[in-house]
């Protein structure tokens, strides 16, 4: 007997029971014969914290039971003395370390199979899952499945390895929850690659304050990251984040300019349930900044510059506005802002209040005190391309 | 905004004894640089991203003796040479530093975006229906002249050298109208990998609509087309074009 396929996500309209929609979902839309349609055993799957108080569910088929009989099963974890070192999960970045068990055992239920020895789909509860206590992130999960013998005896008979993705809530925009016939539409789903890097980047939150600010961390500590004044993952209005996932998975440094590192953050923080927004600061001509060190660029002195922006952008909590809150992946900002004599105390715009009129509000460190400026009328959630 | 005072291939112009049929029209289909225009680089990342009527081509090039040399290669084919100029628009709006220059090209159909008094370490072009950028994209400033002269020189194949392929002639149109012809075309066989097709018209604007190529007259004198598809070594072979 053996897992034929295991279904986490299956109430599409909603993520409150099961895991979210994501682009694997797409699959089970495939015409017959389209080999990506075959039901293999489900690899990965998320889900958002914000669901958690309620009671979650699987589908689990199986085939090689016995004929037009009944059989009692259910899943268990195994112990973790046990070594998970070799799970065969198709993600190279799922080490042993992760942490693991997110969902907990599988209630065990009675499964009736066909004259063939196939079961249908069938509705599983977790009922012990620890999605409320831990933090966002990638959890590895190992299911031993069972069956109960006619002596009472429970035998082993298959085990599955999962990828387990957990956010803080469903995704915002620019993603979707929508699954429409239209491929441009159907973008705007997760991309599970997306969603690795997000959780390796905010792993541990528990809030979306968190989240926001640990992205925006890591994206300015990246070491590949160099700044550039040109945008190089944007085309018209559209952000190229496969390109720049591709990149970030890479070797080489490459350069992004404001509006890259504010769609990284706003598109990573907002697939893992936040609520960010690009806005620009602009001016009438150009505005001169106080001194800066550009992301990529070592904390030493000669680094730090004053430097000319016909604009800049960046992410903005919730909406743009005088009094609202400002992470910048691009920079830092001197917060010796007012006495160029001192060494710059650096400090990274993370839930720093805009505020141009107060002391050590994010516009008195970033912009020179006699130049004028404004901010965008709206701000935006770029779609992907 | 760009410079609008002069005129450009395509576009009609009122320029005093200005014959608009002499006007040459360029649309590319499906052109992706020759790798051997890279010598050595290699290609790290290529990928095709469809944004409504644009497809943009996009290539990183990476130096194999060093990890911080790479060029970053984006292709837009649009429909027209004036999507084109909007995309270029779009590029030179999202510039940050103003500190950078743009010229129009030796014949009038390109724009270059370069600093004047240093090597070329970034390039904005208009090639027909195209919107190239050239520019460094990793830790080091590359001169990127030599692949976008490289670029330039598989766009500006010549049809003159090879006149065994008969235009399709768009007779002359009413005095003083327009027309829009939509025509269809086909390659026999079919495009081979890695290669791309150039339409030539005069006496006409064209514009590529899907599976379509649309031509809009001028007023005076006839129009003609000349296409050819150009192989990956730049062997040139005929392409059927006929009026709907």
């Amino acid at each position: 007997m053996r897992v034929e396929e295991i279904r986490f996500n299956n109430y599409l309209h909603c993520g409150n029971f099961d895991a979210i929609n994501t682009e694997q979902d797409l699959l089970r839309f495939r015409p017959p014969g389209d080999e990506r349609a075959a039901g293999k055993t489900q690899l990965s799957a998320v889900y958002a914290k914000s669901a958690s108080n309620n009671e979650i569910t699987i589908k689990v088929s199986f085939s090689g039971g016995p004929s037009d009989q009944r059989r009692r099963i259910g899943a268990i974890v195994p112990r973790l003395e046990e070594g998970l070192c070799d799970a065969p999960i198709g993600d190279s970045h799922v080490h042993s370390s992760e942490p693991m068990d997110v969902l907990g055992s599988v209630c065990e239920r009675d499964v009736a199979f066909d004259c063939n020895g196939l079961s249908a789909p069938q509705e599983f509860r977790l009922p012990v899952h620890h999605l409320r206590g831990v933090g966002v992130g990638r959890y590895l999960q190992h299911w031993r499945w069972r069956f109960k013998d006619q002596s009472n005896v429970w035998n082993d008979f298959d085990e599955t390895y999962h990828t387990i993705y957990v956010t803080m809530g469903v995704p915002t925009l620019p993603w979707s929850q929508q699954i429409t016939g239209d491929d441009s539409e159907n973008l705007r789903l997760p991309w599970i690659n997306a969603m690795g890097v997000a959780c390796r980047w905010a792993r541990g939150a528990t809030t979306e304050e968190e989240v926001a600010a640990m992205i925006t961390q890591a994206v300015n500590a990246h070491p590949r990251l160099v700044y550039d004044s040109d945008p190089k993952f944007l085309f018209g209005d559209k952000f190229l984040l496969s390109c720049f996932i591709d990149q970030i998975e890479g070797n080489r440094a490459f350069r992004v300019n404001c509006e890259d590192c504010a769609s990284v953050v706003v598109t990573l923080a907002n697939l893992l349930g936040c609520d960010l927004s690009e806005g620009k600061i602009g001016a009438a001509g150009d505005f001169y900044t106080n001194r800066v060190l550009t992301i990529g660029q070592q904390d030493s002195a000669s680094n730090w510059i004053t430097t000319k922006f016909k604009y800049h952008e960046v992410a903005w909590l919730h909406d743009i506005g005088l009094d609202k809150y400002v992470y910048d992946a691009c920079l830092r900002v001197d917060m010796n802002y007012d006495d160029a004599s001192k060494d710059p105390l650096p400090k990274l715009p993370v839930a720093m209040r805009f505020s141009p009129c107060a002391i050590g509000g994010y516009a008195k460190a970033l912009i020179r005190i006699d130049e004028l400026f404004h901010l965008a009328k709206k701000s935006l959630r770029r779609e992907l391309l | 905004m760009l410079d609008e005072s002069k005129t450009r291939k395509g576009e009609p112009s009122s320029v005093e004894g200005y014959d608009a049929s002499d006007e040459v029209s360029v649309i590319f289909k499906d052109f992706f640089p020759d790798p051997s225009a890279f010598g050595d680089w290699q290609m790290g990342f290529r990928h095709s991203y469809i944004d409504g009527s644009r497809r943009l081509e996009r290539a990183v090039l990476d130096d194999p003796e060093d990890l911080d040399r790479r060029v970053l290669i984006d292709i837009c084919e649009t429909q027209s040479f004036a999507q084109a100029k909007n995309v270029v628009e779009m590029m030179l709006k999202n510039n940050t530093q103003p500190s950078r220059y743009f010229r129009w090209g030796r014949d009038g159909s390109f724009i270059t975006v370069t600093d004047d008094t240093a090597p070329t370490f970034s390039r904005l072009e208009i090639a027909g229906n195209l919107a190239l950028h050239i520019t460094s994209f990793g830790r080091s400033d590359v001169d990127v002249s030599t692949i976008t002269d490289s670029i330039n020189t598989r766009l500006e194949v010549d049809f003159s050298n090879s006149h065994s392929f008969e235009p399709i002639k768009i007779p002359k149109p009413l005095p003083y109208s327009r027309r829009k012809l939509r025509l269809k075309f086909s390659a026999t066989p079919s495009l081979p990998k890695g290669g791309f097709v150039k339409f030539i018209a005069t006496g006409g604007e064209l514009r590529l609509k899907g599976p379509d190529l649309l031509i809009y007259t001028h007023k005076t004198g006839e129009a003609e087309i000349h296409a050819r598809i150009i192989g990956p070594d730049g062997e040139q072979s005929p392409i059927s074009i006929w009026m709907e």
